[in-house]
């Protein structure tokens, strides 16, 4: 246990000293480049995407599975760097008391489910969301940090097991259930991150970004059982639709996400869509949301589920169960 | 993402660090460590209260629009003490070319706006205010002394600042200033408390809601309003020319897609259409257009009700709330 913890703790200086590298300061350290064959693999080898997840059909012969999925951060990330800063926190209120109601209307109109991650500190202090949530019985809540941590800075596998731990409990509290499935905050986990999750009994993740496929996730090589749901910045609405983002334009960015489920429904496979209820809940926005939901409902064989319910699918066919080392 | 690259290189650096000197790294995540009341303690100075979009606005109207115009021009340059000749004279557009043009576009389609000004743009362009008050429909309100950033001044400092910046309005329009916006776009934890306690009547910083809402301030609702602001409908993020600004989407043509499709949901919610635009960006000549047409797209609807920020307020403070 404690050489495989300096094993970790020697990959995260390695890795973050490569994070430093993208910023434009002074030029950065580049350690990899005096790296053997073997250093290189188990950097790059500790976390990789296993075999493919795809049943051969989905549930009542369905071509495609589509998770809708939220994160209601709220101000959780700003608070967790001690930040109190009344702009910050409006922004941040958008959620439970705009965002989220009109998120419920259009989705009970549809009736579709929703995943919903959530960092514990946000339901603390907001708990109306979930009250509202469990009035929509299909609906999941399922951990997203205490606070939207960093884990990567945090570099504490036992501080980093505490904040799962409490972000179960309290999520627990609040929905009546305990969660299953895990999105880590800003899709940022340490070396430890997988085996705490195995640990805590998790299901799946939907944090990593390998394939666009579900898939088993490998810890060092050896088959976890753990079901990845993968996500990817481009059908994520943080990085584009927000009013200083890459391109705040909806119509063009669900342009994208329709061309996206095109793909993935022509493929049979998984279409994950991560929205914040911020965003894509404002005004300016709301309709190409709508727009994409009718477009997709169009097409026969669509099987709208949550994370758990895809993920439980895939449990079942593929016999998979999950394992700490 | 830019965030998690600065924690992450920091953490690195850090790693470095601790190292070679064994100094304990600071912590840059305090709030996992908070106790429940040590984050309710955090957040809940300065929070949103209960809606306050009325039944129904003046004469039935189905929608308020108020057109807010932030003229800070140069002020905050100034209050960096930034004095780079060609950077100045992008402000000086504001108030030679901008506002001008919005005045014009105003009068033509008759429509109420309101004007926040910083003082220090005023005393550099003295014209202004006269020029806007000439129109006999608009309100001016405050936006600091300088378009400064409150976040870090002290109270004291900004308390001072605060009755300066309302003498000189009171002084230059010949009423005292019943409503504000926070200079930088910001607020700090004492702003709306000194707002309060200087008898403003509303604020137009906050983005909890896109309607009306009740600020309340460490628990207690203050009895002012909050006319909120959006950044989707500010045309600083996405209209800015390249070298002074996020300008993320410097298409006008698909800005105001934008600003029409959140028109649409307002008028269909019957609450509140609050744009945030800026003389120096919006009066620019490939943009104005887009605005007149925005204005023309609105009136074109039945029962809008065009109105200053102050009217709204008084409005809503004396109708309530719907429910």
């Amino acid at each position: 246990m404690v050489t495989r913890l300096l094993i970790a703790a020697s990959l995260l200086c390695v890795w973050g000293a490569a994070a430093a590298a993208q910023q434009a300061q002074a030029p950065a350290r580049q350690p990899g480049l005096q790296w053997n064959e073997d250093q290189i693999r188990k950097v790059a080898h500790h976390v990789r995407a296993g075999r493919k997840l795809i049943p051969k059909s989905w549930p009542n012969g369905a071509r495609v599975a589509v998770c809708l999925s939220f994160d209601p951060d709220n101000f959780s990330i700003q608070l967790n760097r001690g930040d109190s800063n009344p702009v910050g926190v409006s922004v941040g209120e958008y959620a439970p008391f705009t965002g989220i109601p009109r998120l419920i209307r259009l989705f009970d109109k549809h009736d579709i489910p929703i995943s919903w991650y959530i960092p514990a500190v946000a339901a603390m202090l907001h708990p109306d969301m979930i009250a509202a949530i469990k009035k929509r019985p299909r609906d999941e809540v399922a951990i997203h940090g205490w606070i939207h941590e960093n884990p990567m800075t945090l570099n504490d596998p036992e501080e980093e097991h505490r904040l799962i731990s409490q972000s179960l409990d309290l999520l627990e509290k609040q929905w009546g259930r305990r969660p299953v499935g895990n999105r880590n905050p800003s899709w940022t986990m340490s070396p430890y991150t997988i085996d705490l999750l195995l640990k805590s009994g998790l299901l799946y993740d939907t944090s990593l970004q390998a394939m666009d496929a579900p898939h088993e996730v490998l810890v060092d090589g050896r088959p976890t059982g753990l079901i990845e749901l993968p996500v990817n910045w481009i059908v994520d609405d943080a990085p584009m639709i927000g009013p200083t983002s890459a391109l705040p334009s909806p119509k063009l960015i669900f342009e994208t996400f329709k061309d996206d489920f095109d793909v993935a429904y022509a493929e049979g496979t998984l279409f994950m869509l991560t929205m914040h209820p911020h965003l894509s809940t404002q005004r300016s926005r709301i309709k190409y949301l709508e727009d994409l939901i009718v477009y997709m409902k169009s097409k026969p064989g669509v099987w709208f589920a949550t994370g758990e319910e895809i993920a439980r699918y895939i449990q079942k066919e593929f016999g998979l169960q999950t394992s700490t080392r | 993402m830019r965030h998690t690259l600065c924690l992450i290189a920091g953490l690195s650096a850090l790693c470095i660090a601790g190292a070679a000197a064994q100094q304990p790294p600071r912590d840059d995540q305090p709030g996992r460590r908070w106790s429940e009341a040590e984050l309710r303690q955090a957040s809940n100075h300065v929070r949103a209260g209960r809606k306050l979009t009325p039944r129904s606005w003046p004469n039935g109207a189905r929608v308020a629009v108020a057109l807010t115009f932030t003229l800070n021009n140069t002020a905050n340059n100034i209050a960096l003490g930034d004095s780079a000749v060609v950077q100045l004279t992008g402000g000086e557009f504001g108030a030679v070319a901008g506002l001008p043009r919005v005045l014009d576009l105003l009068d033509r389609h008759n429509v109420p706006a309101t004007f926040f000004i910083a003082p220090t743009a005023a005393i550099v362009d003295p014209q202004m205010i006269p020029d806007i008050l000439k129109r006999k429909r608009h309100e001016i309100g405050t936006l600091g002394w300088s378009d400064e950033n409150p976040l870090a001044l002290s109270a004291s400092e900004e308390d001072a600042l605060l009755t300066k910046t309302i003498d000189y309005l009171t002084k230059a329009t010949g009423r005292r200033p019943v409503g504000g916006r926070g200079p930088s776009d910001q607020v700090s934890l004492s702003t709306l408390r000194l707002m309060k306690e200087k008898g403003f009547l509303y604020d137009s910083s906050l983005m909890a809601m896109d309607e009306p809402y009740e600020l309340v301030l460490d628990g207690t609702p203050s009895g002012m309003v909050e006319l909120p602001v959006s950044r989707y409908l500010d045309d600083r993020p996405t209209l800015s020319a390249a070298r002074f600004g996020p300008s993320a989407m410097p298409s006008p043509e698909l800005v105001f897609e934008v600003y029409r499709d959140d028109f649409d949901v307002a008028y269909e919610e019957g609450t509140l259409y609050l744009l945030t635009l800026h003389p120096h960006l919006i009066g620019m000549r490939s943009r104005i257009t887009y605005l007149d047409d925005l204005i023309r797209y609105i009136k074109s609807k039945p029962n809008v009700w065009f109105a200053t920020a102050e009217e709204i307020a008084r409005y809503v403070r004396e109708q309530g709330p719907k429910t």
